[in-house]
């Protein structure tokens, strides 16, 4: 190695190997024990390595300061601003759930027809654009009024699984006539046109119970506007009509109205009722009874049956009539147990106590 | 004294250090003061002697830098000295590349004045080597090998930490300390001789 070092001019003929030069360099070697050519260099070193000179140092109060403020700066602020994100993130969770609850309220609002006209229409026209059937506002539904809606009652479901439209669509028509001729019970649907007459009757103040042949929805919109749960000290008087009675009610002929509704068979004449109501279905006899309900004690059950005697030909006529009065039933999913149920009915007219309705 | 000694102090010194550092990094504006009483002087003096136009404002600018950084500094004392003159470097040839970019720029008077000269007459009259004839001596090296002596002895680091520092392997670190001695043995001779 010394050979190329010693060919090199600048290297000379110094002879420093790396100890040396390290000792030289790190002021290790005083220059009275340094070797001949290096005693300069060393001196020169300590002269580098000398202390602090006061122009050095004129700085160092600003400069000292100017750190000791950004390094308090940067540490200190480092543990505020972490609450504060924090914070906000909490905030943007919160809004966030916010919003998408109130999404999902307004979402299950609309699908049960329960917004007010203009917030249920465009609820609908935006929801039909991504797939969502819901129904619109009562006012853009002439030809299916429903005034069970105003009580509060939830829609109708539809044997398809649409609510609202298509159920007025089906049934809401042909109930209406139903009501106006009187010949046929209406469709377990709520708000049925059929049901104005019936509701009035309670109302009337003669203590009757809702006809027997509304189907449990129709006696909840028609006379139990709002409790659906009978109170027990109306079990000996008159019930209104609820749409759960109490085991001590239903004695003599239970009450059916609130046990039909969760069954929500498309049934057309009421078939759901209970198999130990032994009142016909029969909105005229309904009309004409004006006697207890199903709800009602045995005693009374005697008087709607005395009134079913009197006119024995009266079912067999109305269904002749309402079934040549009645429309071309629409395409669908005819149940079988109604139609059988209504077969039976035409086979023993006169028999309302001990019908095919009854022993089913 | 015994290497067990040596290693005690040593333990001992970094413990301090340690001490420090964890003040200084909280904001303690005595252990700053330290640091600076201990690491400025040297950052002015390889910034003069490798031309630095404003070296006290550039040595004041690694300050600043280093301060936006100490928190999260882990290290001993050669490596926080290591840092600052990686900093202090690195804002010379920034500053010599922007000067190399506008060569009309007139230079001042001052700085002029200030270069040193390898062939001082008045120093060598005087016959003492002081701090500013030790700093023009070593300025008049190659850059490669002012670098290399003064990283060396203002810095004290090691000829592994400076070949990182100047992205050079150690063999040509050793190679060029060995020829800036040689030079600078040469140089100072020849002046002796002179006077």
């Amino acid at each position: 190695m010394t050979d190329w070092l010693d060919r090199d001019p600048e290297m000379g003929t110094l002879a420093v190997d790396s100890y040396l030069a390290d000792r030289i360099l790190s002021g290790g070697l005083p220059p009275e024990e340094s070797p001949a050519g290096l005693a300069e260099v060393a001196v020169l070193v300590r002269a580098l390595r000398a202390e602090p000179t006061t122009e050095e140092l004129a700085r160092q109060e600003q400069t000292v300061a100017a750190i000791g403020a950004i390094v308090r700066s940067r540490t200190e602020p480092v543990a505020a601003s972490r609450p504060r994100r924090r914070l906000g993130t909490t905030r943007l969770r919160v809004a966030l759930a916010f919003a998408a609850s109130l999404l999902g309220a307004t979402t299950a609002l609309a699908a049960a027809g329960e917004l007010p006209g203009r917030a249920q229409d465009v609820a609908s026209d935006v929801l039909r654009t991504i797939g969502i059937e819901v129904p619109k506002s009562e006012d853009e539904q002439p030809s299916a009024p429903r005034p069970g809606r105003s009580n509060g009652e939830a829609p109708a479901q539809s044997p398809t699984g649409v609510a609202g439209t298509a159920d007025e669509g089906r049934f809401g028509p042909l109930a209406r006539r139903r009501g106006e001729t009187e010949t046929a019970p209406p469709p377990p649907v709520a708000g049925d046109g059929a049901h104005d007459e019936v509701r009035e009757q309670p109302a009337a103040g003669s203590g009757a119970a809702p006809p027997t042949g509304l189907s449990p929805l129709d006696q909840e919109s028609g006379a139990a506007p709002s409790t659906g749960v009978s109170p027990p000290d109306q079990g000996g008087g008159v019930a209104p009509s609820t749409g759960v009675s109490p085991p001590d009610q239903d004695a003599g002929a239970p009450a059916e109205a609130g046990t039909t509704t969760e069954e929500e068979e498309p049934t057309e004449t009421g078939e759901v009722t209970e198999d130990r109501d032994p009142k016909p279905k029969d909105p005229e006899k309904n009309e004409d009874s004006q006697g207890p309900g199903p709800d009602h004690a045995d005693g009374e059950d005697e008087t709607d049956a005395e009134d079913a005697d009197a006119e024995p030909e009266t079912d067999a006529e109305a269904e002749d009539e309402e079934d040549a009065a009645r429309p071309p039933r629409p395409p669908g999913p005819r149940n079988p147990r109604a139609a059988d149920a209504r077969d039976n009915a035409r086979a023993a007219p006169t028999d309302t106590r001990a019908g095919p309705r009854g022993s089913r | 004294m015994s290497g067990r000694v040596v290693a005690r102090v040593a333990v001992a010194r970094d413990a301090e250090f340690q001490a420090l550092l964890r003040a200084a990094q909280a904001g303690a504006e005595w252990a700053l003061a330290r640091l600076y009483r201990d690491a400025h002087p040297r950052l002015l003096r390889y910034l003069r002697a490798r031309h630095a136009v404003d070296p006290d404002d550039l040595a004041a600018d690694v300050w600043l830098e280093a301060a936006t950084k100490l928190e999260r500094f882990h290290g001993d004392e050669v490596d926080l000295r290591r840092w600052l003159f990686t900093i202090a470097r690195r804002r010379l040839v920034d500053g010599k590349r922007r000067e190399a970019r506008r060569r009309t720029e007139p230079v001042a008077a001052e700085t002029l004045a200030s270069v040193p000269a390898p062939d001082d007459p008045e120093a060598a009259a005087i016959g003492a080597v002081t701090l500013e004839t030790a700093l023009r001596r070593v300025a008049a090296l190659p850059r490669d090998q002012a670098d290399v002596v003064l990283l060396r002895v203002l810095g004290d680091l090691s000829v592994e930490d400076v070949a990182e520092l100047l992205g050079k392997r150690p063999a040509t670190v050793r190679v060029l300390q060995h020829r800036a001695l040689a030079r600078l043995s040469r140089e100072l001779s020849q002046l002796l001789v002179t006077r």
